[in-house]
């Protein structure tokens, strides 16, 4: 019963990140290639919700789903790296170090390392590292605004589910 | 009202600052290497030679003979390639000017020379990673 109901929650929280990431696209970036990131929000729920290994498989049905539904195959090599990279630091700051990181200091961080990981995996396969040295100083600037938003958005979120929880039990 | 933001907090954004010196200083280092740029000058098909930039100020002079006497005198400087001087008889190649990016290049079609710069390593363009 605690896993059919565990499985219906991620399934609508997959869907949820793919038409988030889906609808994020019709947003101006503030720089080309710096997405909000809004399917970050999904995750951290995730987090919050069940834990790391959930976040984790929350994180590579989305990127494989979302290159699938984008039709762009090159890019779940970017988005994976910087997923499973991003989930894993926010997962351990969710989960050993909240007391003293705010959830928009974890969602930030979440997005500082989800542009690293992609980076490094672009430089890899493109062979040269001058990309990232001058790509990432922009995406920093943008990680700020866009993990601080999203940390904001998943706090009143997560802040719901536990009241909500709270009251069902 | 509890307060939004914790104390751990200004770590992530000290990495931040971090990250951004530090690329920048990473690009300084690797930037000499990542903007290499050669210049090639060939005749008909025979590629004469592969030059890289001189540094600083100084510049290269090659005179390249394309036979029956024709001549075109090429400039390579950091600041831009050039055709200094020949004696083609319309000197599209002189009044062409300087080239300095890579894909650029310089043509004197009555010698047949072609003078090109060529970047190493092919950068991608920004959108292809980030999509």
């Amino acid at each position: 019963m605690k896993n059919v109901r565990k499985m219906v929650y991620l399934a609508i929280i997959i869907s949820l990140a793919l038409v988030i990431s889906y609808f994020e696209q019709f947003i101006p970036p503030l720089a080309p290639g710096a997405k909000p990131g809004l399917a970050n929000i999904m995750t951290l729920v995730t987090i919050s919700m069940f834990g790391f290994k959930e976040a984790l498989v929350v994180t590579l049905i989305r990127s494989l789903l979302g290159a699938v539904m984008a039709g762009s195959p090159t890019g779940i090599l970017f988005s994976m790296s910087g997923g499973i990279l991003s989930t894993l630091i926010m997962s351990a700051m969710y989960l050993k170090l909240r007391r003293y990181f705010s959830i928009m200091g974890i969602s930030t961080a979440g997005a500082v390392f989800h542009n690293i990981g992609q980076l490094m995996v672009a430089s890899l396969v493109y062979g040269t590292f001058g990309i990232m040295f001058t790509y990432l100083p922009v995406l920093m600037i943008s990680a700020i605004i866009t993990g601080n938003f999203v940390g904001l958005v998943s706090r009143y979120i997560i802040n719901l589910l536990v009241v909500k929880r709270a009251l069902s039990t | 009202m509890r307060l939004y933001f914790k104390f751990g907090d200004i770590f992530v954004y000290i990495f931040i600052a971090l990250i951004i010196v530090g690329s920048f200083l990473g690009l300084s280092i690797i930037g000499a290497d990542a903007n290499h740029l050669q210049v090639t000058i060939r005749v008909g098909e025979e590629t004469i030679g592969t030059y890289g930039l001189p540094a600083g100020d100084e510049e290269k002079e090659i005179r390249v003979d394309s036979g029956d006497g024709q001549y075109n005198i090429v400039i390579i400087a950091s600041t831009g390639t050039y055709v200094k001087e020949a004696n083609c008889r319309d000197d599209v190649c002189v009044r062409w000017g300087k080239i300095n990016r890579p894909g650029q290049t310089i043509v004197c079609l009555p010698h047949r020379l072609v003078v090109s710069i060529i970047g190493e390593g092919n950068e991608p363009a920004v959108d292809d990673i980030s999509s």
